[in-house]
């Protein structure tokens, strides 16, 4: 409520140290603690610039601001910007690795301010192989995995992969140029979607992001998505 | 109170009651705090309390075996009767659970987000004629006879389930907006109560280039599915308040496209239910999480 001093003074009334002391006193709690809304003004005063503005990254899609941070990237918009995943760098197909490998242009860096609740979100569509060489496991048995990972390639999410088999139809018999036996429709398409969720203790550099472990010499990956929403605790 | 201007008092002036008053009244202006004394500073994260602004709460658990590579994972069979048990994903260990609940009120949302991996297995062609609910399709042979190729509209069902009675976690139901198929002969649900699931094809055969002419075909190849991803979605904003305890993926099936009087539908088709007939399943995972939105 108001202040409103506990003590006035009279003409012609002894002043009191106590009565003047009371009164300080008591505007000095208010003045601390006893404003409450009816006390400020009943119209809009505060301007944009007394509240701190929101970041925006238009290279990355992201804002930030006091609850968190919000947006994403994706493979270009109606036009196809293809990316591959491949065996050649994962080593599986041929050494027996298993070594997931960053999924280009997919990840996030964040400066994460607070403990947070961050959830990323992922989609992509991708086209596998065909692949029908002679080297690795049988062609029916060779996929392409999707998968997130937080902080580091090293810390993939691997049981949140999401895999696409071979198109193992193989390729056209017909002479060059040809392409796949039998469309992709039917088999070696994968069109996927996935949402990981991570908490954060506390302020950090964050990073999130798409690796691949392939055991199919080519999959391009037509098309693809990424977003976060990171929201302080 | 506003900006408060009044000379100090100066050193041999004298003083009054009223004036004296005046000095501790200046602070009584209801109404008069503005921008002279609150609009300097400004607002961020540094006086932004923990109250959960947007998030209240957020949980995710590895659905399913765990292992990505088909080195381990279970196995949910075909119904052969109507309607099919629910099979539970990861057996019961790998539900969220809640402990207390989360009370999902009014102005609030509950977001839920699966994923996992499956492999459909079926032997020979269990869908064949004489089978008829099954997505047979006769087409000409080329010769004047009749060829059998189905159409490969069969899946197998993932959907969403919660226990709102009691941490106990004993009584299962489908979420709102989602069936559970046990009603009907033989078992469907309305695409129409489809809210929270995933489908799985549970089939592929195809009439390959070189036998299909002028819409006859003589041959027919059968292709393995192998494995795949598959993920589903769910949102929730109740009209009144909803305490959930729990939330567990259950896969089911085979069932097939219909239609009957004025809905769309997938009618289970118990006809080709047999052990040779399974769903593989690896893992993925399970997330909720609930927020304002309000």
């Amino acid at each position: 409520m108001a202040y409103t001093p506990p003590n006035s003074f009279s003409a012609g009334t002894a002043l009191t140290s106590s009565n003047i002391q009371g009164n300080v006193d008591a505007l000095r709690v208010y003045l601390h603690e006893g404003v409450v809304p009816a006390d400020l003004r009943n119209a809009q005063f505060i301007d944009g610039r007394h509240v701190q503005p929101p970041l925006y990254d238009p290279i990355r899609g992201l804002q930030h601001g006091v609850t968190g941070y919000q947006g994403g990237q994706w493979s270009g918009g109606a036009a196809v910007r293809v990316t591959f995943a491949t065996s050649a760098l994962t080593g599986r197909r041929y050494t027996g690795a298993s070594k997931f490998e960053v999924l280009p242009g997919t990840a996030f860096s964040l400066d994460i301010r607070a403990p947070a609740t961050c959830l990323f979100h992922y989609w992509f569509e991708l086209e596998a192989g065909p692949d029908d060489g002679a080297r690795g496991p049988g062609t029916d048995e060779r996929y392409t995995y999707v998968a997130p990972y937080v902080g580091d390639v090293g810390l993939v999410i691997s049981s949140a992969s999401l895999e696409t088999v071979n198109n193992y139809n193989g390729w056209a018999a017909t002479s060059p140029p040809a392409g796949a036996q039998n469309p992709h429709t039917w088999i070696g398409y994968g069109q996927h979607d996935g949402v990981h969720l991570h908490t954060s203790t506390g302020p950090q550099r964050y990073t999130v992001g798409l690796a691949a472990l392939s055991f199919i010499d080519r999959t391009a990956i037509l098309n693809w998505g990424v977003a976060v929403e990171v929201t302080y605790d | 109170m506003s900006r408060i201007i009044r000379p100090r008092l100066e050193p041999g002036q004298s003083i009054d009651a009223t004036d004296l008053n005046t000095r501790f009244t200046d602070y009584s202006q209801s109404g008069a705090i503005d921008e002279a004394n609150h609009a300097a500073g400004s607002v961020d994260l540094p006086q932004i309390r923990t109250e959960n602004v947007i998030t209240i709460d957020s949980l995710r658990v590895k659905l399913g075996t765990g292992v990505y590579d088909h080195s381990v994972f279970e196995t949910v069979p075909s119904a052969t009767s109507s309607p099919s048990a629910l099979y539970e994903v990861g057996g019961g260990s790998t539900r969220l659970v809640f402990g207390a609940g989360w009370t999902i009120g009014t102005g609030d949302i509950l977001r839920v987000y699966w994923d996992t991996s499956a492999e459909p297995i079926v032997s020979g062609r269990p869908y064949a004629a004489p089978v008829s609910d099954a997505g047979l399709v006769v087409i000409d042979d080329k010769a004047g006879g009749q060829f059998d190729l189905n159409d490969c509209l069969a899946c197998w069902v993932l959907h969403l389930e919660m226990d709102v009675t009691s941490a106990g976690l004993t009584n299962w139901v489908p979420v709102p907006g989602q069936g559970n198929y046990q009603s009907g002969t033989p078992a469907f649900e309305n695409t129409s109560n489809m809210a929270a699931q995933s489908i799985v094809p549970a089939w592929l055969e195809y009439s390959a280039q070189g036998n299909a002419v002028n819409g006859g075909t003589d041959d027919r190849t059968l292709k393995a599915l192998q494995w795949g991803g598959v993920s589903g979605a769910y949102w929730l904003n109740p009209t009144g308040s909803t305490t959930i305890y729990g939330l567990r993926i259950v896969a089911h099936g085979i069932y097939h496209a219909g239609f009957a009087a004025s809905s769309n539908r997938l009618n289970l088709i118990a006809s080709v239910g047999a052990a040779a007939q399974k769903l593989n399943l690896t893992c993925g995972q399970l997330t909720a999480i609930h927020q304002r939105i309000g």
